[in-house]
């Protein structure tokens, strides 16, 4: 693992978002939000060790005043020693989220047409996953 | 006595080709420096799977996994192929192409039912040539693989492992070991075995120290599959980053072979030239002699 770059300050943890791609976040942070497969969880110094499964949603990263947000998609998250370590397929600022690109999206897959129970359980993952982009481009 | 036009308009010509090659050389150069950046990146996250597992194994957990296990009796095999698009990059694709054959007759002779995919222009083309026609071809790879590409294949072997239609997958790919080696390898993804390996790494620690949530079962699920898309995808962070490399050494090796000619070819243009010169002075002479 790479050697710590950023300062930790006395009440932060040091977090590290990672995708196959790139290492899209290494910074320290007061608190971070994280979408577990069921529902979000936050982190904060002295957070016990744990490994969890992520969900779909948003990622924050919250110092002082100041939020970043991101749309990850899967993977996992292990805490330790201070140290969040998210790994994902995916990572996205959520600045770069384009809302009437999702808004289009969603709409035309709501409108497919589905057959089935895996299909119909397919398009209301992507239904919801795109929902939550959207929130959160929304909001960012 | 060799023309010196014809010869001059020979080294203009290999200039030009020089100035070619060079620059083919200088992107090679940067396109490789890219490239290997994301594989840089993408050792990282696997390191981390790799951390990751080993933390699960120090629950005690039986790491079993459909994927893990082989299975009996091969029936259906995939191959795929790792090419580039583009030639002028040496032996690259003639290696893969030639191992790849290979592996395939190898791979044919023991299942009974075989599939051939292949990434790559020069791969398809060279297969075609051969007499084998690819079931599936991308051409859509090129420098840049791009993570969410690569995991729409993945997810399609996933899904086919799962379903039977693949007992085996094999990848014969251009290993990059270091920059100045290269090698093709032959790696069989499905069944994924070598998670074992990590096995032997967490026997060095105690009991874990970790909470899982929801479980260390669940987590192990989900960490298999990510586990096989990550090395997939290496495979094609990989044979990117080879190919430059490749492309960068052929083209280095023709700029100076290019710049050899051009000495050459100088020389003998100068030679020409003054020969030229020195049998029009004596024919002066001769007239002036002949005069006298």
């Amino acid at each position: 693992m790479a050697e710590t770059t950023t300062t930790v300050g006395a009440n932060q943890v040091r977090c590290t978002v990672v995708t196959p791609e790139e290492t899209v976040v290494d910074s320290a942070a007061e608190f971070v939000a994280l979408p577990l497969f069921d529902g979000e969880l936050g982190v904060a110094r002295n957070h016990a060790p744990m490994i969890g499964r992520l969900g779909f949603g948003e990622l924050r990263l919250r110092t002082g005043n100041d939020v970043t947000r991101f749309y990850v998609n899967g993977g996992f998250v292990q805490v330790s020693d201070n140290e969040v370590s998210v790994l994902t397929n995916r990572a996205t600022p959520a600045a770069k989220l384009d809302a009437t690109a999702l808004a289009e999206q969603a709409a035309k897959t709501l409108a497919s047409r589905a057959a089935g129970e895996e299909e119909l359980e397919l398009r209301e993952r992507q239904v919801n996953q795109l929902n939550a982009q959207l929130r959160l481009a929304r909001k960012g | 006595m060799a023309n010196p036009r014809a010869l001059d308009k020979r080294r203009k010509s290999i200039k030009n080709i020089r100035k070619i090659t060079r620059t083919m050389e200088l992107i090679a150069t940067a396109r490789f420096k890219k490239a290997m950046d994301r594989a840089a990146a993408a050792t990282d996250y696997t390191n981390r799977i790799t951390q990751l597992v080993a933390d699960l194994a120090k629950t005690g957990l039986e790491v079993s996994h459909p994927l893990l296990d082989p299975r009996d009796e091969p029936r259906n095999a995939t191959m795929l192929l790792l090419t580039a698009n583009r030639g002028l990059c040496g032996g690259f694709n003639g290696n893969l192409i030639r191992s790849g054959l290979r592996q395939w007759k190898e791979l044919k002779e023991s299942v009974s039912n075989c599939r051939l995919e292949i990434a790559g222009k020069r791969g398809i083309a060279g297969f075609r040539f051969r007499g084998h026609e690819p079931d599936e071809e991308f051409t859509h790879f090129h420098d840049r693989p791009a993570f969410a590409e690569v995991d729409v294949i993945a997810e399609r072997y996933l899904q086919d492992y799962a379903a039977g239609r693949i007992d085996k997958l094999v990848v014969v790919y251009m290993k990059f070991e270091t920059i100045a080696r290269q090698s093709v390898a032959v790696e069989t993804l499905l069944p994924l075995g070598s998670l074992a390996a990590d096995d032997a790494e967490a026997d060095a620690g105690g009991t874990s120290q970790y909470e899982f949530l929801p479980s260390p079962e669940s987590i192990l699920e989900e960490v298999v599959p990510t586990s096989f898309k990550v090395k997939l995808f290496k495979c094609f962070l990989d044979s990117a980053v080879s190919e430059q490399i490749a492309r960068m050494t052929a083209m280095k090796s023709a700029t100076e072979n290019a710049d050899e000619l051009i000495k050459q070819l100088s020389m003998q243009y100068n030679r020409a030239r003054q020969g030229r010169i020195t049998s029009e002075l004596m024919d002066l002479i001769g007239g002036v002699e002949a005069l006298n």
